[in-house]
């Protein structure tokens, strides 16, 4: 039905905004007052299918409220979630739940969000469970289905049996993969999968969701602060400050000529290797290292120092 | 005073005892001199906050330095008696650890922590120490410090803690900071912000600073020497310019490809494929072997030469 519809966005957003309440001091309770800050301040976008679109911003900006908005962890306090062009609102509760199985989501913390006493197996296939709990498919499905999974994103069938303690990050982070395709997903929440990891991990996991994308189809939001990583991977990009997006487009068009200031701000704060070391504060040159003054704090201190020295 | 301000070496960590004993850190020679920022790069598992760890005696229990010497500012740490330690640690050594968070302590305001630490070293009198620790807060860039110093860690973002904790490990004016993984937990732009915030603490204390990182990229910004860990052991070392530039051992090399750079490549990421070998669990020549683009035969079955020239060192078949 879809197929024939491709100018409807997977996904859409319209004016979301989430509120929160500030706790409460005695005099605005007393007067019935109250302080909100909004997380997520009236944004609207939308996600094509088959995209692979980045979500960009320090912490605080709201992009991890507003990936949980989507997988509908939270209820925006106003605006509208469309779903393939429906109302998640104006959705049955059957339909509701249906959905929830179509998008799905991988964490930052791999160490957190799998249960450290269950064994991989366990994990994954009370996941294939959910999916289908009335079919009652019978253990020799399941088992088949785990190899095809751990298969898909590049692990060994014999991990199955360990926990996740046993794993490294990069393995726990394609376990939580693996669990979010269990439910066969047409919408993958990303928040932030590669920041716990070692930078000779990242590409690994970088290029599994790139994969993912292409062979699956699988449509994903990637919420990230790394600019390099979704300038690689992302057909679009909103840049989100203070509940806001700033900036929306292609990489190549945002982040090779930034219109606002505060994207211009994360491009600077790459790291840039050898091309960074001008950044340094004059007069701290390798040769003038000799020179620095060792005192004025220690040396005030010196004297004031306790006995042993 | 002469010579380097740290000196390690062949220094071996194992862990466990008896027929479960591994070694965990195996022969690392370190050398920073005073002033000098040097950093130390691996993947987790490397051993490098290990390292760290057995230079500041704080191993955790299980977990004991083998063998080798750690000669800090003339005297070897390994045989000094606890108490001795105890008085040089927070003192002449000071450490900030990746996640401020735990490392704080959650019940005692900020500025009533940098007090007591003051107070443990050093005779300032109350007003004095007070008066220190509001100087402490200022220099490592936090607004209104007197306000702040009653706050408690949970109050501060992230980017503030990692500060707060700076302010601590400099307060009694130490000789060598180690950091490790200071900014891992931190968005970019506040990584950016303290990275220039320790680097101008350092120019102004005269300190020398031990830097911890997997990020290449961010070591060059910052650091004088690199040493590459892998497998408990430095595989390769040398002056941050010459190392990024002409990378004599293939891990560096590989390591140097996988950051993720904004160049506008596409297709898939660099990637080092496989995992590194679980502690203890070597294989019989080169450890990298299995995951290297250059390896042979004789790389796998014996382990390979150590090639030195002044200032580097790479222990690799290839590196000549």
């Amino acid at each position: 039905m879809d197929a024939s519809l491709p100018a409807i966005p997977l996904c859409e957003l319209r004016d979301i905004r989430k509120e929160y309440v500030l706790r409460r001091g005695l005099l605005e309770r007393f007067n019935r007052t109250e302080r909100r800050v909004a997380a997520v301040d009236g944004i609207s976008m939308a996600i094509p299918r088959g995209e692979i679109f980045g979500l960009v911003g320090e912490s605080g900006s709201g992009k991890s409220t507003l990936g949980q908005i989507m997988v509908r962890l939270i209820e925006p306090t106003s605006g509208q979630l469309l779903y393939q062009g429906a109302d998640v609102a104006a959705l049955s509760a059957a339909e509701r739940h249906e959905l929830r199985h179509r998008v799905q989501m991988v964490f930052q913390d791999t160490s957190s969000s799998l249960n450290p006493r269950k064994r991989i197996r366990r994990t994954l296939s009370e996941a294939l469970r959910a999916r289908d709990a009335d079919k009652r498919r019978n253990t020799k499905a399941i088992r088949d289905e785990l190899a095809s999974l751990m298969n898909q994103v590049g692990l060994d069938a014999v991990l199955l049996d360990r926990f996740p303690h046993e794993l490294s990050g990069g393995q726990r982070q394609r376990v939580g993969i693996a669990r979010a395709l269990a439910m066969a997903p047409e919408l993958l929440v990303a928040d932030e999968p590669v920041s716990s990891l070692d930078v000779s991990m990242q590409g690994q996991i970088v290029n599994l969701l790139q994969d993912l994308n292409r062979e699956l189809g699988l449509t994903i939001l990637l919420i990230s602060h790394d600019l390099a990583i979704v300038a690689r991977i992302c057909g679009q990009i909103a840049v989100m400050k203070d509940g806001k997006i700033v900036e929306t487009g292609p990489p190549s068009r945002v982040l090779a000529a930034p219109v606002h200031p505060y994207t211009r701000t994360l491009l600077d704060s790459i790291p840039r290797g050898l091309h960074g070391r001008q950044r340094r504060p004059a007069g701290t040159e390798d040769a003038n290292r000799a020179l620095v003054p060792a005192r004025s704090f220690r040396e005030r201190l010196i004297p004031e120092l306790k006995a042993g020295e | 005073m002469t010579g380097p301000l740290l000196q390690v070496d062949g220094l071996s960590v194992a862990a466990g005892s008896g027929a479960n004993r591994r070694g965990v850190v195996q022969n690392v020679d370190l050398r920073i001199e005073r002033g000098e920022v040097v950093s130390l790069v691996g993947e987790s598992g490397s051993g490098k906050s290990l390292t760290a760890l057995a230079i500041m005696q704080l191993l955790p229990s299980g977990v004991r330095a083998s063998s080798g010497r750690i000669v800090f500012d003339g005297v070897d740490l390994l045989e000094l008696p606890r108490r001795a330690m105890n008085e040089r640690r927070g003192r002449d050594i000071a450490m900030i650890f990746q996640d401020p968070l735990t490392a704080l302590n959650p019940t005692i305001p900020i500025g009533r922590q940098i007090y007591d630490c003051i107070r443990t070293h050093a005779d300032l009198g109350h007003r004095g120490t007070l008066t220190r620790v509001e100087e402490l807060l200022a220099l490592v860039g936090i607004a209104h410090p007197h306000e702040r110093s009653r706050a408690y860690a949970h109050e501060l973002s992230g980017g503030m803690r990692q500060r707060v904790m700076t302010a601590l490990a400099i307060a009694c004016g130490p000789k060598l900071l180690i950091a490790d993984e200071p900014t891992t937990a931190l968005d970019v732009t506040v990584q950016a912000q303290i990275m220039t915030m320790l680097d101008r603490i350092r120019y102004e204390l005269g300190l020398a600073v031990l830097f911890i990182s997997h990020n290449l990229d961010l070591v060059a910004e910052i650091c004088d020497r690199t040493f590459v860990m892998y497998a408990g052991s430095v595989v390769e070392s040398g002056p941050v310019e010459t190392l990024f530039a002409a990378p004599r051992h293939p891990y560096t090399r590989q390591l140097l490809r996988c950051i993720p750079r904004l160049d506008w490549a596409t297709g898939p990421m660099p990637t080092i494929p496989g995992l590194p070998p679980r502690f203890g669990d070597l294989p019989a020549g080169c450890a990298f072997a299995p995951r290297c683009d250059a390896a042979d035969a004789r790389c796998s079955s014996e382990k390979p030469p150590v090639w030195r020239e002044p200032g580097r060192m790479a222990a690799c078949w290839r590196a000549a």
